[in-house]
């Protein structure tokens, strides 16, 4: 798994690629968490390169998704594939997070 | 800490392949079991569907095992794949503590955002992946753990692999 973070008009675009499993999520957590440690609160995970999540995957994007919102903030997703947007809806999270097809979309969303 | 090992063991029966996998160690040797089990899958021409979900419940079971079987984190795991006509069936031997699957409690799945608990979807993963899961406690003390999944194939390619 990799991560990339861009700040585009003041939204945090964290890029992932690769599978989000037991071995990777802490990393994914580490990073994201550490975003909204300095404030940056608007984020958007982009998971066009995400092919794989298991249930640790899961518990990061959830946290994480509490966390901004409790601080004022939000975490969305943009760009699921479909065998993530599978497990997603099967954990009932795709009743509660925003998620978007387009990435310039979630961005927007912000304004 | 031992590494985690790996000792293939090929049997075949007319009918029946079974490939075998040892896990000695902690959650490192996740990456390996989840190759292992979808080498198995490609092997026998498992969809790309089908094959996400079998790692999946792979992962859930092997990660479960290590983080609340073992106390330390760290043990024996087996890992047996066998296909039977167009079942996968994935069995985890091991010698941590008993752990029923219907002992999961219930996942949540439906609270608001402010009350959605975080964690507790392994098991929910699990079942949503897989057709069939029996669980007994052999004689020796091993948990036996078996994922049972009809699969679907890609390419219609129907060839008996051991012919």
């Amino acid at each position: 798994m990799e991560v990339a973070v861009d700040i585009r008009d003041e939204v945090v675009v964290v890029s992932v690629s690769g599978s989000i499993d037991a071995l990777t999520a802490s990393e994914l957590s580490d990073r994201l968490e550490s975003e909204l440690e300095k404030g940056r609160v608007s984020m958007v995970g982009d998971l066009e390169a995400v092919e794989y999540t298991s249930s640790a995957g899961l518990r990061v994007l959830l946290a994480v998704m509490k966390d901004a919102r409790q601080r004022g903030g939000d975490f969305r997703l943009a760009r699921v594939r479909d065998p993530v947007r599978r497990v997603l809806d099967l954990s009932g999270f795709t009743s509660i997070l925003k998620i978007f097809d387009d990435l310039e979309e979630a961005v927007r969303s912000f304004r | 800490m031992r590494a985690g090992s790996s000792a293939a063991e090929r049997r075949c029966t007319e009918e029946i392949i079974r490939e075998e996998i040892e896990h000695d160690g902690d959650l490192r040797g996740l990456r390996k079991v989840v190759a292992f089990v979808e080498d198995q899958c490609r092997q026998n021409g498992v969809s790309a569907e089908d094959r996400t979900a079998l790692r999946l419940a792979t992962e859930e079971v092997f990660v479960n095992i290590l983080e609340h079987g073992y106390e330390a984190g760290s043990g024996s795991v087996k890992i047996e794949v066998q296909r039977d006509e167009d079942r996968l069936r994935v069995t985890f031997r091991d010698r941590g503590r008993p752990f029923r699957p219907g002992d999961a409690p219930s996942p949540d799945l439906d609270s608001d955002w402010s009350d959605r608990r975080v964690g507790g979807l392994g098991w929910h993963l699990v079942r949503s992946s897989v057709d069939e899961i029996d669980y007994r406690r052999d004689e020796g003390g091993w948990n036996v753990l078996r994922v049972t999944k009809e699969i679907s194939r890609d390419n219609g390619d129907d060839s008996d692999p051991i012919g």
